[in-house]
């Protein structure tokens, strides 16, 4: 047996493989998560370490179950931010802060070099619940491309998407500065606003302004948390001056307003509401109108007021009057300035509730407040971004099913249904060219799905209309799949307040994906500046039968009718 | 029995051993051709030749992204198909894999090395192999080479230049890079020996091979592009003319005759054509994807907006009937031919139609055009335009561009010399090439080469307003940002290069990529 082994031994000795890679050296990739791999660059980064570990948020960070994407200001960013916050040390800063600081520099998701670069808003928020948002310094000055990329406008991005093992780690040569101030807070820290300051804490509204999210309880006890977003039309001390007013006891004369200051009847308190409106708009928003307009009417928090504003070839106005040909100027510069909870412009009048002349108004019936809140918090969920009225690449339908915020605008009625639709819901429509135009050329790239049965009832407020005798028409899609009720229509009652109407929707549309309108009332009076109520009845049976009913609205549109 | 256990047990080792590392003892060298078993006849030069071809053949749709989509003229619809999206969003890194890969350049410069290497020997060899049929093969190894090297200085601008194949081990891998000037002066020189022995052919036997191979004509045509992106103005126009004003009865003509304007693809090889590269389904089975990924059945690229709207005032100031350039030849809208005012995509026709209206070829082998005369005619007008400014001069360059314009059926230029600028005359020109060459892989280098001429002159003008205004789908401030940047011009080395080949250097405008 010896014998055959020694014989084995031999040929393997004889046959034994030589390693072809024997003197090659390959390269072995280490990988960390995130912090760890910030501590492997401890010459650089210590400093905002020791921010993570203050603020407790250092292991979060390192979490391998999790991806994130951290923003990582240098030590020298670090210094200079210390240094602005005349703070000796980390430990200095309050650690509230510290940590709304971290918050604001880490989002929960990977965004790739790819994704980052296209620029613009980031499609994930930061754990703050904020959108940063990426820009390029195109002014050909510095060297540019991947070497001038800006994180808010703020801070230079030193390395793009460095991969960790739980995301990507971008560096900064800068601090961000996070957003935490609300509407109130902006005015509280500027002086020059204090009367109108005064006149927001005498009536109450600080409170509304100072939130940031509230909280909704959902039919079965389950919370929705809502972001709130205001939009100010802030009055300084000096533009009050010039209107002979010096003090909250100047303004509540100018304005004839009794004591009881936080009653909603109180002229000072509406004063107010009447420079508020319940969401974010930047100038671009309100100087955005419907093809042809150069006027749009906005409801303001006042009830039954509404302000104008205007783009007279190039020159832009708030509430232009027509008999004095004048109008409010926005203060340049003072514009757009930005709250955690919504934007603030100084207007150069103090503004006074005013009714503007009656307009062609168009209301998109999925425009309001909290539907916006719902829809965006539905595309953080799904990684989208904000995607109330953008189109996106494909079309979303999100259902608005027991949710108090939303109920609260649309009172609905509920029968059975056959169709696989939600029975009350938002449809983001798909755009094929970056969202320039969408599928269905919808107003605002968006429309509500009506799908509640037969008999089955939705109403809703209008936005506040000035007196006078309107055409109301309906505008609202098609489709292929709503051909049975191409021919011939679907019957719906609607009405505006009393007066009622009965009308086959889809009669005259073809069955081909578009936006098509129709007559509701050939003439309503209205016979003071008010919201109304809109009601649509589903009068066809097949809205329980059929498997494809639904109506998408896309918008009202109110054309004021001259005697 | 327990000896047959034995047996048994040591044959089960002994087979074992046998079949361990079986290649290793087998396989003769993969990485060292067998020089002295190869080069014997003349056949075997004109075989590595003909691979020279097949590989720059095979690079087309490398050539047709490069030169295609970052001028914004042309764009990929699909994200994450290979069809080159990182290029259009100036986002290239050299991980980018192929899409930055030169490896298919170096590939058809392996062959002409080998050629130009081992011709002398063979001709020892063989004795059929005559003195001028092997001066004649040069000339098509030294063209093949060149144009290699000009695909390369275009898109990398800096490179290693490798001069000699790589046929055994001993030649060391790791060569740095060459600077931009070094690779041109070699591309001219390479040019200029295959011109001067005068071995170059006019025409081939087979009439695809006269487009199909290097012609005299095609030596010709690309110095005339090397010097005027190396903005050598003179000896341009000499190169031009060499094949303008050309007598032999073999030579390329421009064909003036609107109606045959579509023969230039189909069916191809055409008077017109200087040298494309040649596919035939029929003959050869050799099929490629030019009228799939472009086309109007789901293809992969179209025009961008702002190049839609080109065509379709091209498509107005000639009308449809008479619209031999643009709708139906260039492109096809999305709606119907008489609604083409409504289109929202341009779809590329070049390589789908056969014919006026709507017709479409049935086999997928277009060829891909590299020079043709209209291209020779217009680089000699911008030649002529920068060369002097003198009224003669401008004349000949507006005769030249209105002689294209003319047979696509549209008006003549009337420019008043006296007071345009040279910018308004090399815009006249830009226009003409963007319209004549549409999708023919040459957009992105006329922008860059306008652009950066004169020390970047007209760079904003040219260059970078002109793929903002283009561009599709790129944020306009992150365009401003890459091309105001020299380096970003250039496409990085790839990775695996730079792994392979340690005396490379990236360009310093990718080195802070991760």
């Amino acid at each position: 047996m010896k014998k055959y082994l020694l014989f084995c031994m031999v040929f393997l000795i004889v046959f034994s493989c030589d390693d072809p890679y024997e003197n090659d050296n390959f390269v072995v990739y280490d990988l960390d998560p995130a912090a760890t791999y910030l501590e492997s660059r401890q010459d650089e980064f210590s400093k905002w370490i020791d921010i993570l570990k203050y603020a407790d948020l250092y292991n979060a960070v390192n979490q391998a179950s999790k991806s994130f994407t951290l923003f990582v200001p240098n030590n020298d960013a670090v210094d200079a931010f210390l240094a602005k916050n005349g703070a000796a040390s980390v430990t200095d800063l309050d650690p509230e802060y510290a940590k709304a600081l971290v918050r604001f520099h880490v989002i929960e998701g990977e965004i790739s070099q790819k994704e980052f670069l296209i620029g613009g808003k980031l499609t994930k928020t930061t754990i703050s619940g904020d959108y940063l948002s990426v820009s390029f310094d195109d002014s050909g000055d510095a060297e540019g491309g991947i070497n001038s990329v800006y994180i808010n406008d703020e801070a230079l991005v030193n390395e793009l998407a460095n991969t960790v093992t739980n995301g990507f780690v971008y560096t900064l040569n800068d601090v961000l500065t996070p957003l935490v101030e609300t509407v109130y807070d902006r005015l509280n820290e500027n002086e020059s606003y204090s009367i109108f300051k005064e006149a927001v804490e005498a009536t109450g509204w600080d409170e509304t302004l100072n939130t940031v999210y509230d909280t909704v309880q959902t039919e079965f006890g389950g919370t929705t948390v809502l972001k709130k977003n205001y939009t100010m039309f802030v009055v300084s001390n000096s533009t009050f001056g010039d209107a002979g007013v010096s003090s909250l006891a100047d303004l509540a004369q100018k304005v004839e307003a009794s004591a009881d200051y936080e009653s909603s009847d109180n002229a000072l308190n509406q004063y107010v509401a009447y420079h508020l409106l319940s969401s974010s708009k930047y100038i671009t928003d309100l100087l955005s109108f419907s093809e042809g307009d150069s006027t749009a009417i906005w409801s303001t928090l006042a009830p039954k007021q509404v302000l104008s504003t205007h783009d007279f070839s190039g020159s832009y106005y708030v509430n232009y009057d027509v008999a004095t040909s004048s109008g409010i100027g926005l203060v340049s510069d003072k514009t757009d300035m930005p709250a955690k909870n919504g934007i603030l412009h100084e207007v150069d009048s103090y503004m006074p509730v005013f009714a503007p002349a009656p307009r062609t108004v168009i209301w998109d019936v999925a425009d309001y407040d909290d539907v916006a809140s719902v829809v965006n918090e539905y595309g953080a969920s799904q990684e989208l971004g904000d995607i109330y009225q953008t189109a996106q690449s494909s079309e979303y339908w999100i259902a608005f099913h027991d949710n108090d915020a939303i109920e609260s605008y649309y009172n609905l009625k509920v029968n059975s249904t056959s169709a696989d639709y939600p029975q009350l819901g938002y449809l983001v429509t798909k755009s094929s060219d970056g969202g320039a135009t969408n599928s269905y050329g919808a107003y605002k790239n968006d429309m509500l799905i009506v799908n509640l049965g037969y008999l089955g009832t939705v109403s809703m407020k209008s936005p506040v209309l000035l007196k006078g005798k309107y055409k109301v028409e309906l505008y609202y899609a098609s489709a292929g799949s709503l051909a049975p009720f191409v021919s011939g229509g679907s019957l719906c009652k609607v009405s505006l307040d009393q007066t009622n109407n009965e009308v086959y929707v889809y009669d005259g549309a073809a069955a081909s994906v578009g936006i098509y309108d129709m007559v509701l009332f050939d003439e309503v009076d209205f016979e003071e500046t008010d919201s109304h109520e809109f009601k649509i009845v589903l009068l066809d049976s097949r809205a329980t039968t059929h498997n494809k009913y639904r109506l998408q609205l896309d918008y009202v549109k109110f054309t004021p009718i001259n005697d | 029995m327990m000896k047959k256990i034995k047996y048994i047990f040591l044959l089960l080792i002994l087979a074992f051993q046998f079949t361990a590392c079986n290649d290793w003892l087998t396989v003769l060298p993969e990485n060292e051709q067998v020089s002295d078993e190869y080069w014997t006849s003349k056949e075997e030069v004109e075989a590595v030749l003909g691979s020279g071809y097949v590989y720059l053949r095979d690079a087309y749709q490398k050539l047709f992204m490069w030169g295609e989509l970052r001028g914004g003229s042309i764009y990929s619809r699909i994200i994450g198909g290979g069809y080159g999206e990182d290029l259009q969003s100036f986002q290239v890194t050299p991980d980018d894999g192929d899409l930055v890969s030169w490896a298919p350049l170096y590939k058809v410069i392996n062959m002409s090395n080998s050629v130009i290497a081992n011709a002398e020997t063979v001709m020892q060899r063989d004795e059929t192999f005559d003195e001028a049929v092997m001066n004649s093969y040069l000339t098509e190894a030294y063209f093949l080479r060149a144009l290699s090297y000009f695909y390369i200085v275009r898109n990398w601008r800096d490179a290693p230049l490798i001069l000699e194949p790589y046929e055994t081990d001993k030649i060391s891998y790791e060569k740095a890079n060459s600077s931009e000037a070094d690779i041109i002066a070699q591309i001219k020189t390479d040019i200029a020996t295959a011109l001067e022995t005068g071995a170059a052919k006019e025409k081939f036997e087979e009439d695809w091979a006269t487009k199909g191979r290097a012609t005299k004509w095609a030596l010709h045509a690309l110095m005339a592009d090397v010097c005027l992106w190396n903005e050598d103005y003179p000896t341009a126009i000499l190169h031009c003319n060499e094949v303008l004003d050309a007598s032999s009865a073999f030579r390329p003509v421009f064909v003036t005759d609107p109606t045959k304007w579509i023969e230039l693809y189909y069916p191809g090889n055409s008077n017109g054509s200087i040298f494309e590269l040649n596919w035939d389904d029929i003959t050869f089975d050799q099929t490629n994807e030019l009228s799939t990924a472009m086309g109007n059945a789901a293809p992969a690229y179209t025009y961008t907006s702002q190049m839609l709207l080109d065509w379709i005032d091209e498509t107005e100031e000639t009308g449809v009937d008479y619209a031999v350039r643009s709708i139906y030849g260039s492109y096809i809208p999305d709606v119907d031919g008489d609604n083409y005012t409504d289109a929202n995509i341009g779809y590329i026709w070049k390589y789908s139609g056969i014919g006026f209206q709507e017709q479409q070829r049935v086999e997928n082998d277009a060829n891909f055009i590299i020079y043709r005369v209209a291209d020779v005619m217009l680089m000699k007008a911008e030649a002529m335009i920068l060369n002097s400014s003198d009224v003669q001069s401008w004349t000949v360059a507006v005769e030249l561009i209105n002689k294209v314009r003319t047979r696509s059926n549209l008006p003549e230029i009337e420019p008043v010399l006296a007071e345009v600028s040279e910018a308004d005359m090399l815009a006249f020109v830009l226009h003409e090439r963007n319209m004549e060459f549409a999708a023919e892989g040459k957009r992105w280098y006329d922008l860059l080469r306008m652009g950066k001429r004169n020390d970047f002159k007209y760079r904003n003008q040219f260059l970078v307003e002109t793929v903002v205004n283009y561009n599709n789908t790129a944020n306009p401030a992150w365009v401003r940002s890459v091309l105001n940047t020299d380096d970003a011009l250039y496409l990085p080395i790839e990775t695996s290069e730079l792994e392979n080949n340690r005396l490379l250097v990236q360009n310093p405008y990718y080195q802070v990529l991760n």
